[in-house]
Order: structure tokens, then sequence, then C-alpha cells
């Protein structure tokens, strides 16, 4: 039955993702967005982080202790597994590393993160553990879980679901309005951990 | 009535939301002296010719798509690839007087900056795969590698993968960080 809760808790309110013709990042925001997150120190509060799209928010996160991985950077749009998104979006995939139902999961309706093998395997990390993700300009975080692999070094890679929860807007190619920044910290051992609504 | 069919409900979300398995097909890699083999299925493992388990280097495969691994002619060491459909990452299990270890070559080993200006392309990074090569010898190991930008631009690369014999340093996942370390990489 919490599943069901947590399930007619996804918010449906997921809009397509904004235009906007300015803000498009430089190159040099790109290259930049690549390189390793610096670490920061401590972990966000869990106290305003509002449910991710489509898991929610974990149950009980106070159980989840220091986070296994940390990662501060630019954040990039990851469309994978949004259908709407092919022919948009150059880096766009059909797949993500992560399935619901054996099917590929939806960039726009669940709030996920993309971490590389090697993060994965330093931190104990596996598909479906939670994660939180902090807007670092405006404070706004929500919870997400690791649905996707990408290249070694990759930092601060997120759903679109993800990046309208914590107020990042996007076109329609991924590229973000602005540099946004954020923080995202990863909680290994936790994907068993169930997803309920605020 | 209500209550099997709000029962019926429950177990189809619990299959919706459980997560995938891996599908990767059961692999058998045995050492050239026959004394261990890796075995690569649900989880990759270094298990003695008896069938007992020696070490576990990767417990989940999920999203997987392919895992490469070649033994050091010395059958002391095993190198893996452990690829997704964005990503690789190269681990390794070695055996000392101690037994047997795992180590990690780490994400900062990879110049991405510096292959990408020598290839001459940039963009945002979209994805990146890499392959075994021949063992140059018992502790080295060619490996080759592709990067991929914005716009399909690719960056083709090469380098030697080396167990360095310096103590390494246990990462959370129990890997040993700085036993194994790229040199020498370049554009292909």
């Amino acid at each position: 039955m919490l599943l069901i809760a947590s399930i007619s808790g996804c918010d449906d309110s997921i809009s397509s993702p904004s235009g906007g013709a300015s803000g498009t990042p430089t190159q040099n925001d790109l290259t930049q967005g690549q390189q390793i997150g610096n670490a920061v120190s401590g972990n966000q509060s869990f106290d305003h982080a509002s449910g991710g799209s489509g898991f929610g928010s974990p149950q009980d996160a106070s159980q989840f202790g220091a986070a296994s991985f940390t990662s501060d950077s630019l954040a990039k749009i990851d469309t994978d597994g949004d259908p709407s998104e092919q022919g948009y979006d150059q880096t766009w995939n059909a797949q993500t590393s992560g399935q619901i139902d054996g099917q590929p999961v939806n960039s726009a309706d669940y709030a996920y993160v993309v971490m590389s093998q090697g993060q994965m395997a330093a931190s104990g990390a596996q598909i479906g553990d939670w994660a939180l993700v902090t807007n670092n300009e405006t404070g706004q975080s929500m919870w997400a879980r690791v649905e996707d692999v990408g290249p070694a070094g990759g930092t601060g890679e997120i759903s679109e679901a993800c990046a309208t929860g914590v107020g990042i807007q996007f076109q329609k190619n991924s590229n973000t309005v602005g540099n946004p920044n954020v923080t995202v910290q990863v909680y290994s051992g936790t994907k068993s951990i169930s997803g309920g609504s605020n | 009535m209500r209550t099997s069919l709000i029962s019926v409900l429950a177990t189809a979300l619990i299959a919706n939301f459980s997560w995938a398995e891996s599908t990767l097909e059961h692999k058998e890699i045995p050492a050239p002296d026959g004394a261990y083999v890796l075995e690569i299925g649900a989880a990759v493992r270094v298990v003695n010719s008896g069938g007992s388990l020696s070490l576990t280097l990767a417990s989940n495969l999920e999203g997987v798509q392919r895992v490469d691994a070649k033994w050091s002619p010395d059958s002391r060491r095993v190198v893996v690839v452990i690829s997704y459909t964005r990503g690789s990452g190269v681990e390794a299990a070695y055996m000392d007087g101690s037994g047997w270890h795992k180590a990690l070559q780490p994400d900062t080993d990879l110049p991405t900056d510096e292959l990408s200006r020598q290839a001459g392309v940039s963009g945002r990074l979209v994805s990146q795969s890499c392959r075994l090569g021949d063992w140059i010898d018992s502790r080295r190991i060619r490996i080759t590698g592709e990067l991929i930008f914005s716009g399909q631009k690719k960056a083709l690369y090469g380098y030697t993968l080396v167990f360095t014999g310096e103590p390494g340093h246990l990462d959370r996942g129990g890997f040993e960080e700085g036993v194994i370390k790229g040199i020498e990489y370049h554009v292909r």
C-alpha cells in the first residue's frame, strides 16, 4: 500500500522543458562542467528537500548517515529515456542504465542522477540508490535516485524532472539556462528504501 | 473483492517498481595456469579451481552492457573492463602473499581535457568507452578507448595500465586505489 501511496503521489505537473533563447552555456562553461567536481564538506540538510518526481522521497532519510559520494559542479541535463527528446538533444539516448518494468527511466518523469562506473565502484553506490540534489544558487533540493551511468569523471548530470524540481530551467536541446551549479550527494546501500510522497 | 483487487494491484506495482537484474551471458575465463577462474554472470567473481569464492569484484551488474577481462601471463592478475551504454570503468584483481585484492582505476586518471585538446574536439562529453589490448608483461596491459562529445565528435585514445606495486588506499567500495594506474595516454 505504501507503494500505491508513493505512486499516486507522483508529480504529474512536470511540464515540458521550458524554452529560452538567452543564457545558453558557452563552450567554456561546458568544458568546466566536465571536470571533476570539488568535494563539499558536510551534508545538506534533509529538512527542506522535496520529493523526487516519480520516486517520491525516501521514507526515513535520517538513517542514511553521511553521503558516500558528493560532487559540486555545473549542472548538465540528461534527457535519456525521454522519447520526446529524440531529435532535439544531440546527446540523447533512448536507454538509461536503470530500468523500471524493463523500460528506460524517463528523464521527464523521474528525478534521477548520473554517476560513472568508477564513482559507483569507489563509493559502493548502485543503480537505485537515493541521492539528494541541491541547486547551489537557490538552495532548492530534491530527492532522486541513481538511474544512469555516464562517462568517467562526469558530474552534475541530472534528469529533466530533477532539474525542474530544483528550479533549473533548460532548453529542449538540453542546454541549461544560465550556468546553474548543483551539489549531488549519493547514499550507498539505500536502494531498497521505498519512496513516498511528502 | 475490493481487498483482492487492491492486493493484485499492489503486486503489479511491486513488479513494476522492481529494478532489472543483469542479463549478461554467463562466462568463465580461466587463468593461464588453471588455478583460478573469473566468473561473469550476476556478479564478477574470482573462484578457485574447486569453485570456492576467492574475491567478488562486482556484485551488481544491473545496466551493464559488457564485461571484458584478461588474465596476466603469470595468472596473478586479471583486469576487467565493465561497460555501460555511456561509460566504462577499469577494475582489477591481483594476488599477493596475503591473498586476493581488488583494485580500481579512479576516474581522475583519465586526462579528458588533454586528450580532447590533442584530438582537436570539444563540447560536452557524452560517452566514454574502453577495451583491453594485449599484456606487455605481467604488470602492464594496453588499453584503448574512445571519448564521444556532443555532435558525435570523437577522440580515440590509448594508454598503458600498470600495476604500480605501491600500497593503495582503500575506498568506500572496498577497492584499493593507487595500485593500478594509467600512463602514457595518447591520442590514436
